[in-house]
């Protein structure tokens, strides 16, 4: 099988068999290039080279004499609290960038006029096009400009600008999160509700996301 | 001490297997006479059929079929003993078993959806379908159920009427005075969420058997005629042969809500709509209305919303808004049936049969329920009822 934009999307989307599911997260999880060797002979290819080389040579400055710079030396225990701090500091960062997933988020693909897949620790999103996004996963609100499908990882009770209630989201489930009405009011709904939609907007919402 | 261990745990194994020796024991029934859809509160659909719908109840999970929502909707094609549904490029046919809806026999019909079928009679089935990409092309294809055979397969051209609408609706197909008669209309996207339709209903006249183009005519008197007829019913024959259709202008299938929800006329005798015949509902009700049901003697139902209880489309259908009226054709005349409001954007919610009318609500003290409309003497009484793990019973089909 073969992995395309299609395989993608409907990874994302929760819509792939387990098989098309295990076949994507390895693929995502490869790190090696493939690339087919470019197809000319190795005379060429050393031709090739040396051109290159030549080339940069030509811009490369040679020093006159090295400078020698000596190294401080500092007692080891001074390295070794320097190291600690450093490590704790980072730990904290670390720990502080985790939190920030948690709860807070913005999202921006305002100047993409293709879908844009990103997945959160507890929740996945698509960006509709030219879409942002404003997700607090510990106020539970969203705020968006444009249209975004939200896949939940667990279940959330979320409230959107001129809502008066909060609406639960359950995992696996996905929900169409829709730019904001001509009164201000965010609309959230799932994808099994879509069929409550007139067709027309069924079918362009559908188009929109790529689930046809 | 190993075996006295395995001799406690036994009891514990043996109710077990009792627990799930009942559970395998309940009636799950898969043949009753009738059959209802439900959208279900866990988000789930079922299929529940039953030989009765006068009286009882049933409980979904236990007398159901899990249906799963990535492989099908509501609008499926309940006929004679089976199931039908476009998915994944293929139509498809289907029984009904314990573990599900099983596919017996597929037909090629890629990147399409379904706008409107039309059962000729009980072996042969009419598919109008539009392309999935532009939604302006249009397919007629002809299909002989039992062998599950393509008969005839054309695409239609429709001429366009406005540049910017250029998105077609089919509301509805008829064979008339041995000529196919097929109601359409156009939208447009006015932005991501929002569209509207052209002011004007169209009816085009096809050669039956050739399917050539013999005209088109136009109406202004509303648009969007009939709808998507795999979700609801909007069209019917009265015992002569007249033909009438809905116009469903509202927010929920035309969405250019100045025109009225109105019924139209084409006469036994002609295939033109009549141009002295208008029953203008919103001119009575004050509001829109999708879904109309035959009873005989020129009486239907139709199923109106409430504007005053709804915000927009997005709680349109969570709202306890809908209405029951007894609309007369003949003397142009609404009666609201004494119901309870319903909930559900468009439903095929009414089952026509002897004298009867089954009508499901999902009304606000959460009952899941079929009435019953006895057509000559007015009486409305309860008839099966289905638990709480219902969220709406979305249709009501005779299924055997």
């Amino acid at each position: 099988m073969k992995i395309d934009h299609k395989l993608i999307e409907k990874y994302h989307l929760g819509q792939c068999s387990p098989t098309e599911k295990l076949l994507v997260e390895e693929w995502l999880m490869d790190d090696t290039f493939e690339a087919n060797p470019i197809p000319i002979s190795t005379a060429k290819k050393n031709k090739l080279e040396n051109d290159i080389w030549a080339d940069i040579n030509n811009y490369i400055e040679t020093t006159e004499a090295p400078i020698e710079i000596r190294s401080k030396k500092y007692p080891f225990k001074y390295v070794g609290i320097a190291a600690s701090l450093l490590i704790l500091l980072s730990f904290g960062l670390y720990q502080f960038n985790n939190m920030q997933e948690k709860t807070d988020a913005t999202f921006d693909n305002a100047r993409n006029a293709n879908l844009k897949y990103i997945n959160q620790q507890n929740y996945k999103i698509v960006l509709g096009k030219n879409a942002t996004a404003q997700i607090n996963t510990d106020t539970g609100e969203i705020k968006t400009t444009g249209n975004m499908l939200f896949i939940p990882k667990r279940n959330f009770a979320f409230s959107m600008p001129g809502a008066d209630k909060k609406k639960e989201l359950k995992t696996g489930e996905i929900y169409f999160v829709l730019q904001p009405q001509k009164n201000g009011k965010q609309v959230i709904i799932a994808k099994s509700e879509l069929t409550f939609l007139a067709p027309t907007l069924q079918h362009e919402l559908k188009l929109q996301f790529n689930i046809i | 001490m190993r075996p006295s261990r395995l001799i406690l745990f036994l009891p514990l194994l043996l109710l077990s297997l009792m627990i799930s020796c009942q559970s395998e024991h309940e009636e799950k029934s898969l043949s009753g006479k009738y059959s209802l859809y439900t959208m279900d509160k866990d988000l789930g659909n079922t299929i529940v059929t039953s030989n009765q719908i006068d009286s009882g109840t049933l409980d979904i999970q236990q007398n159901g079929v899990e249906i799963p929502t990535q492989e099908f909707d509501r609008s499926i094609i309940v006929k004679n003993g089976r199931f039908y549904f476009l998915r994944e490029g293929k139509f498809r046919k289907y029984t009904l078993e314990k573990t599900g809806l099983k596919e017996i026999a597929q037909l090629s019909m890629p990147d399409q959806h379904i706008e409107n079928i039309n059962w000729l009679n009980n072996d042969t089935l009419l598919l109008f379908t539009s392309d999935n990409k532009t939604n302006r092309r249009l397919w007629y294809t002809k299909i002989a159920i039992k062998s599950f055979k393509i008969v005839q397969q054309h695409e239609l051209k429709i001429p366009s009427s406005a540049p910017d609408f250029n998105i077609i609706s089919i509301g509805f197909s008829t064979i008339h005075q041995q000529k196919l008669l097929i109601g359409y209309t156009f939208n447009k996207i006015i932005n991501e969420t929002d569209f509207t339709t052209i002011d004007t209903l169209y009816v085009a006249t096809l050669d039956k058997t050739t399917l050539e183009l013999k005209g088109i005519q136009k109406d202004t008197r509303s648009t969007y005629p009939g709808g998507i007829n795999t979700v609801q019913s909007y069209s019917f024959n009265d015992e002569e042969g007249n033909y009438y259709f809905m116009a469903c202008p509202g927010i929920d299938l035309g969405n250019i809500p100045s025109k009225p929800t109105a019924i139209f006329k084409i006469d036994q005798k002609s295939t033109q709509i009549d141009p002295n015949y208008f029953f203008d509902l919103t001119a009575q009700t004050h509001n829109h209305a999708y879904g109309m049901w035959y009873l005989g003697n020129h009486q239907a139902i139709v199923r109106s919303e409430r504007k005053d209880r709804y915000t927009d489309f997005s709680d349109h259908h969570s709202t306890y808004q809908f209405e029951y009226f007894l609309v007369d054709l003949s003397t142009k005349s609404t009666r609201k049936l004494n119901l309870p409001f319903d909930k559900g954007t468009r439903k095929e919610s009414v089952l026509v049969e002897n004298g009867k009318a089954y009508i499901t609500i999902d009304d606000s003290s959460d009952k899941h329920q079929v009435w019953v409309y006895d057509i000559k003497s007015g009486e409305i009484k309860v008839g099966i009822q289905l638990d709480q793990a219902t969220d709406f019973i979305v249709r009501i089909d005779r299924l055997n």
